[in-house]
C-alpha cells in the first residue's frame, strides 16, 4: 500500500516536470544567464589575483548547491502553498495515509529529478566557462543527498508556517537569496556557518570539485558535521511541520486561502 | 445498519480581533445508514462545512465523536478514512494541470488503491467522460470538472461518498444529469451519500433523509417524504368572496402569508396543521359570515419547507 502511494506521487511528480517543460527549459536559460553573469562578472574583478582559478571553480559548485538548496526547499514549502491556493491539499489530508508520508514521496521523487537536472548542468557550466571540476559519482551523491535533507528540513518548516501564515512568500524569496550567502561562502572552521543547511555539504562539495576529494578523505568530524546539521535541521521540519499542522486542524485553515 | 454516526459534536472558534468564541458546532448527532442519501442543509454560517470536514478528519472537534464504519475518525484516522472520499470543492479538489484520467490514478495511489487506466478509463465512461480522459482538467467545461470530481470520489471505492455542493455552479442540464447520475451511483452501486447543499432542487429530487442546521443546531433530522407530507398537509390556499373592506386582521392568529386581491376574492395562505387550528380557522370563517370560494392543499416544494423551518428557528433565537 505504501508503495503505490510512494510510487504514485513520484509519477506525479514526472508528469508535473513533463507538463511544465516550457517553464523547465526557460528555468534551466534563466539559471544559467544567471551564472555567467556572476561568473565572468567575477573573473573581470578578480581575474589577476593568485588562485582565483580555485574561487572561480568554488563559485560554480556554491551556485549550483544554491540551486539545489532553493528547488529542495521551495519544491516542499511552494508544494504546500500552492496546493492550499488550488484546494487540493485537504484532499491529500483526507487520504487514509498520513500526510506527512505523502510528503515524504513527493520529497523523494523531486530530489531525484533535482539531482538529475542540476547535476548535469553544473558540469555543462564548468565546461563552457573552460573549468574543469572534479567528479567522484559516489561522493556527490553522498554529499547532495544528506546536504539537501536540511534543505528539505526547511522546505518542511517554512510549509508548516505556511499552513497557518498564509502570506510568507516575501519570506520564501529572502530566504531564497539570503541562502546564497551559507552556500556560497566558504565557512572557514566556523561551526555557526557549517550549521547553516546546506553549508557544510556544500563546503565538502567543493573540496570534490577542486581538489578530488572523496568520502574517504573527508574527517570524521565533516562527516559528522554534514549528517548532524542535516538530521538536526529535518527533525525540526518534521516537529515544526507536525505542530502546524494540528494547530491547522484545529483552527480549521488547512485550505483557507 | 449505522455506516456513520455522529454524536454530540462541537467545534468552537475564537474569532481573531474580537476574541469571541463562536460555537460553529453545537452539540449535534446523527446517523446515517447504509444505502441512503443523506442531506446536510443550512443556511451559510450554519455550520455544515465545519461539520463536514470532521467528518473527513480535517478539523480536530473540541468534542463528540465521529465514527464511519464503526471507526472512530480521530483515533482510528486511518481506519476510518478508508471509507470514506469526498469532493470537498468541486473542481478545485483536482490538479488543473493533470487529465482526468491522471486525476483518478492518482487519487486513489495516494489513498494506497493501486488504480490501472484501463479501469480509470471504465468509470470515465460510466460518466460520459471518455472522450474527455486524456484532456486536461483546466480544459474541460464546469460541469465535467465536477463529473470528474465526483467520478475521482466513486474510483475510490468507499461505502461513502461526501459530496459538499456539487451543482454550484452547474447549468440545469449540467446539473439535471447530475442528478440523475448520483441517483445510479447509490442505486447501482450501493454507496452512501452524504450531501451539503444549498441546491433544493437536488433535495427534493434525490435525497431520502435530512438533517437542517442553523447556528451550529440540528434544528430538524427526519426522513424527506415525512416532512414533505408534514408540511403539505398543513399548508392550505383560501379563497374568499368579499368586499375589498375585508381585514385580513381578523386572521393575525392564523399567520395569514402571500395575500392577493382581486376580482372581489382575497386568497390568502395559511398553515393549518393541527385539526383544532384547522377547526379553529373554520369557526372564525363562520363567525364573519364570508363566503368561501374555495380551501386548497397547497403543493410545498422542499424550498419552501428549509425556509419555513429556518425562519421558525430565527424567530425562536430572537425571542431567547
Amino acid at each position: 500500500m505504501l508503495l503505490t502511494v510512494f510510487l504514485v506521487n513520484v509519477w506525479k511528480g514526472i508528469i508535473e516536470f513533463k507538463r511544465y517543460f516550457f517553464n523547465s527549459i526557460s528555468f534551466v536559460a534563466t539559471i544559467l544567464i544567471f551564472f555567467y553573469l556572476i561568473f565572468f562578472g567575477l573573473k573581470a574583478v578578480g581575474g589577476g589575483t593568485p588562485n582565483f582559478g580555485d574561487t572561480l571553480d568554488g563559485i560554480i559548485v556554491g551556485y549550483f548547491m544554491w540551486l539545489m538548496f532553493i528547488t529542495s526547499f521551495q519544491g516542499v514549502s511552494w508544494g504546500i502553498i500552492e496546493e492550499a491556493q488550488r484546494g487540493t491539499l485537504e484532499q491529500v489530508f483526507a487520504s487514509p495515509v498520513p500526510f506527512e508520508f505523502q510528503l515524504f514521496s513527493r520529497i523523494v521523487g523531486d530530489l531525484l529529478l533535482n539531482i538529475a537536472f542540476v547535476v548535469p548542468l553544473m558540469y555543462f557550466a564548468a565546461f563552457t566557462t573552460g573549468r574543469t571540476l572534479g567528479f567522484n559519482l559516489v561522493t556527490l551523491l553522498y554529499l547532495l543527498l544528506i546536504g539537501v535533507l536540511s534543505a528539505l528540513g526547511v522546505g518542511m518548516m517554512i510549509g508548516g508556517v505556511a499552513l497557518i501564515f498564509k502570506r510568507i512568500s516575501s519570506f520564501v524569496e529572502m530566504l531564497t537569496f539570503g541562502s546564497m550567502a551559507f552556500t556560497m561562502i566558504d565557512p572557514g572552521n566556523s561551526i555557526l556557518l557549517r550549521s547553516m543547511p546546506m553549508a557544510q555539504a556544500s563546503f565538502m562539495m567543493r573540496q570534490m570539485a577542486q581538489h578530488g576529494a572523496t568520502i574517504g578523505d573527508f574527517k570524521m568530524f565533516d562527516h559528522v558535521i554534514l549528517w548532524g546539521v542535516s538530521a538536526i535541521y529535518m527533525g525540526l521540519g518534521v516537529i515544526v511541520f507536525r505542530f502546524f499542522e494540528h494547530r491547522a486542524m484545529l483552527k480549521g485553515t488547512l485550505n483557507q486561502y | 445498519m449505522d455506516l456513520l454516526k455522529v454524536e454530540n459534536l462541537i467545534k468552537t472558534y475564537k474569532k481573531r480581533k474580537s476574541g469571541e468564541v463562536v460555537r460553529a458546532v453545537d452539540g449535534i448527532s446523527f446517523r446515517i445508514e447504509k444505502g441512503e442519501i443523506f442531506a446536510l442543509l443550512g443556511p451559510n454560517g450554519a455550520g455544515k462545512t465545519t461539520t463536514i470536514k470532521a467528518i473527513c478528519g480535517l478539523i480536530i472537534p473540541d468534542s463528540g465523536t465521529i465514527k464511519i464504519n464503526g471507526y472512530d475518525v480521530l483515533k482510528q484516522r486511518s481506519k476510518a478514512l478508508k471509507h470514506i472520499s469526498a469532493v470537498l470543492e468541486g473542481n478545485r479538489n483536482l490538479y488543473w494541470r493533470m487529465t482526468p484520467v491522471e486525476n483518478i490514478i492518482y487519487f486513489c495511489g495516494i489513498r494506497g488503491k493501486r488504480m490501472r487506466k484501463k479501469e480509470a478509463l471504465k468509470i470515465l465512461e460510466e460518466f460520459g467522460l471518455l472522450e474527455k480522459a486524456d484532456q486536461l482538467v483546466h480544459q474541460l467545461s464546469r460541469g465535467m470538472q465536477q463529473k470528474t470530481a465526483i467520478a475521482v470520489a466513486l474510483a475510490a471505492d468507499t461505502d461513502v461518498i461526501l459530496l459538499d455542493e456539487p451543482t454550484l455552479g452547474l447549468d440545469v442540464t449540467a446539473a439535471v444529469e447530475l442528478r440523475k447520475l448520483l441517483r445510479r451511483i447509490v442505486k447501482e452501486k450501493g454507496k452512501t451519500i452524504l450531501l451539503s447543499t444549498h441546491d433544493m432542487n437536488l433535495v427534493e429530487e434525490i435525497a431520502d433523509r435530512v438533517a437542517i442546521m442553523n447556528h451550529g443546531k440540528l434544528i430538524v433530522c427526519e426522513e424527506k417524504s415525512k416532512l414533505m407530507r408534514l408540511f403539505s398537509a398543513r399548508s392550505y390556499r383560501i379563497k374568499l368572496v368579499t368586499n375589498n373592506s375585508f381585514d385580513l386582521e381578523a386572521f393575525k392568529e392564523f399567520e395569514p402569508r402571500d395575500p392577493a386581491i382581486s376580482n372581489g376574492v382575497m386568497e390568502f395562505s395559511v398553515d393549518l396543521s393541527e385539526p383544532r387550528k384547522f377547526f379553529g380557522f373554520v369557526e372564525r370563517l363562520k363567525s364573519f359570515g364570508v363566503e368561501v370560494e374555495s380551501i386548497e392543499q397547497e403543493t410545498v416544494n422542499f424550498e419552501k419547507i428549509f425556509m419555513k423551518l429556518v425562519e421558525q428557528t430565527e424567530e425562536r433565537s430572537l425571542v431567547t
